[in-house]
């Protein structure tokens, strides 16, 4: 029975520690200068109105991802509400890093680097290493309706202190596989309202790409046509041709040699 | 002056004459290396102590280290004093070396076993060893009457039933019964507090008695002079103190510190946020460079850094010279008069551009 699985995380809890960046690093082998997380700061206000938080830049496991769209040799695809990463057939091409209205897929060492979700773990009904690691409970996986429950009671616990406290992702581009609890409107964090994948991307993918697989198509019916001509006027010549070397041989043997020489 | 202690001996700290009790004040220790009162030490061994990030005044410690006959250094680091030792003993790290055993009180009282994961990749040897190989060529064999680690350990743990074997198998832990409330005292009839009154004293009357304040009074502390920024230092997740920073992982996300100043006042002054500066205190040491983290997130009178960077030890080939020493510009301290701690955030910098 598939699942429909999700991260949430609450920016209330999180204490910006980077635990969750360096465990992923470890989890997944990556190099000590490749992250799939970054945990940055933010502040807002000044003086007595300062406040600040942690915010997370990290892949949304979009419904409707738009770097799966767009990648053409199928490394990117969703699984369980996950978007994973087979490596292996990544070409590099990076279609993925300008489809993704987040920002998020970098190309490192010559193929997509991003959140994975720690797929191997996962099937083995584990957590993804960043949730397991949280030292404050600021990241929880699981079933994408559960997570949405506990998001929304924590939002509407967190209101009082924080009126504009809000999810991120419930609807977005299909519902998004990570669940972000927002202090404050989207718009503060950077976040777009209504991510969408690049008018350019969609031009490219319901303009560009069917009219270039059009003119290929067209292509290669003309070379086909081309073909059929061609092999047609060189079966005319070569009747003719033919024709032609019959009656001069006819003309030869029907006449005697006007002049012989016999050489000894 | 305090009534000399049950032994009757001057501690070489000054405890009891310049503070009231408490352990030894590492950084007063430094003096009589320096000035030879109360009485001179010649000899000094560092045992994973990072001396020239840990102590203020930096000075008495480099004048300390001239004056001392032997510095033998025991490290699994080399950090920046190694530079200066007579000897050096590398030692194995925590994950391939046995240790003493983790005893731990407290709310869930515990024992832990700490072994090692791997033998030692280079020439190095555990602490227990060294101690047991220098004590039996000092003639202080019979305080090591023990053939290997687990003989010592297997000794301990038989007191509590146990072994190194037993506490191996139930995953190297082995959790006491504790005593977490109140009531769990006074069925003893104990306290777990040591006062006179055997309860929590808000006015001390040992503190009284010690011709010392029995409750807090703010005395004020001087201000930063014009120009000047009080020097306040704290520390980042990512980094433990001055010994993670030439770790691989660590280093990759977080190489410098920077020095944190309120973001008005970096427009007063013209400095944008990135820019790198050299700080400069009261008493002209300097540190730097280092970046500056213009930020509302500091006060307009303080400048703030991270503790543990500025490292000056060639062998820690990623971190040495990156970011700068709040340490160094540690020129001054404030010895606390009941316990002997220093008083480290009185001293002051203002940035200095180029060198």
């Amino acid at each position: 029975m598939p699942t429909r699985y999700a991260f949430s995380i609450d920016l209330d809890r999180c204490i910006g520690c980077q635990a969750c960046v360096i465990s992923c690093q470890a989890g997944n082998e990556l190099k000590d200068d490749e992250t799939y997380i970054h945990v940055g700061e933010q502040i807002r206000g000044s003086g007595k109105t300062l406040w600040g938080s942690f915010d997370h830049h990290r892949c949304f496991h979009c419904a409707d991802a738009p770097c799966v769209a767009a990648c053409p040799t199928g490394t990117l695809s969703k699984w369980n509400g996950l978007t994973i990463v087979e490596k292996e057939k990544c070409s590099a091409c990076g279609y993925c890093t300008d489809a993704c209205p987040f920002k998020v897929p970098h190309i490192v060492d010559n193929h997509v680097s991003k959140c994975v979700a720690c797929l191997d773990q996962v099937k083995e009904g584990q957590a993804p290493w960043c949730a397991r690691t949280c030292p404050s409970q600021a990241i929880h996986f699981g079933e994408r309706e559960t997570i949405l429950a506990e998001a929304r009671a924590k939002v509407a616990a967190l209101k009082a202190r924080h009126p504009n406290a809000q999810i991120y992702g419930e609807t977005q581009l299909g519902g998004l596989g990570l669940l972000m609890i927002l202090l404050d409107k989207p718009e503060v964090y950077g976040l777009p309202l209504d991510p969408k994948a690049p008018e350019t991307m969609k031009v490219w993918q319901s303009v560009v790409q069917p009219a270039s697989s059009g003119l290929s198509v067209l292509a290669a019916g003309a070379m086909g046509l081309m073909f059929v001509f061609a092999r047609r006027q060189h079966g005319k010549e070569r009747a003719e041709h033919e024709r032609a070397a019959k009656q001069k041989a006819a003309l030869q043997t029907a006449q005697p040699k006007a002049t012989e020489t016999h050489h000894d | 002056m305090l009534p000399p202690g049950p032994t009757g001996k001057t501690r070489a700290d000054g405890a009891r004459e310049t503070f009231l009790r408490g352990p030894t004040a590492i950084q007063e220790l430094i003096e009589p290396m320096v000035s030879g009162k109360p009485y001179p030490i010649k000899g000094l061994l560092i045992y994973g102590m990072n001396i020239f990030h840990t102590l203020p005044k930096q000075e008495r410690t480099r004048q300390a280290l001239r004056n001392l006959d032997l510095v033998v250094s025991i490290d699994v680091l080399p950090q920046d004093h190694i530079a200066w030792s007579d000897v050096v003993l590398p030692e194995a790290t925590y994950l391939e070396r046995y240790d003493e055993l983790w005893a731990c009180s407290h709310k869930t009282p515990y024992i832990a076993l700490r072994e090692p994961a791997v033998e030692p990749l280079y020439d190095t040897k555990p602490g227990w060893w060294m101690a047991r190989e220098l004590g039996n060529r000092l003639g202080l064999e019979e305080f090591f009457p023990w053939e290997g680690i687990g003989q010592f350990l297997n000794r301990r743990l038989s007191s509590a039933g146990l072994s190194v074997e037993t506490l191996r198998a139930q995953g190297g832990i082995a959790i006491q019964p504790g005593k977490p409330y109140l009531a769990d005292f006074v069925a003893d009839n104990t306290s777990p507090f040591g006062t006179p009154s055997q309860k929590i004293e808000l006015y001390s009357d040992a503190l009284a008695k010690a011709n010392l304040a029995p409750m807090p009074n703010f005395e004020s502390t001087p201000e930063p002079p014009a120009g000047f920024y009080r020097l306040i230092y704290g520390r980042s997740p990512v980094h433990t103190f001055g010994r993670t920073q030439n770790t691989p992982v660590l280093h990759a996300h977080t190489p410098d510190n920077a020095v944190w100043i309120n973001d008005e006042e970096a427009a007063r002054l013209g400095l944008k946020d990135g820019e790198k500066v050299w700080l400069e205190n009261q008493d002209g040491a300097r540190s730097g460079p280092v970046a500056v983290k213009a930020t509302p997130r500091i006060r307009k009178d303080c400048a703030y850094m991270i503790h543990g960077f500025g490292h000056n030890a060639p062998g820690l080939t990623r971190a040495h010279g990156r970011g700068a020493s709040d340490t160094a510009l540690q020129t001054r301290y404030v010895l606390d008069p009941i316990s002997g701690g220093a008083g480290l955030r009185v001293n002051f910098v203002k940035p200095v551009r180029g060198n």
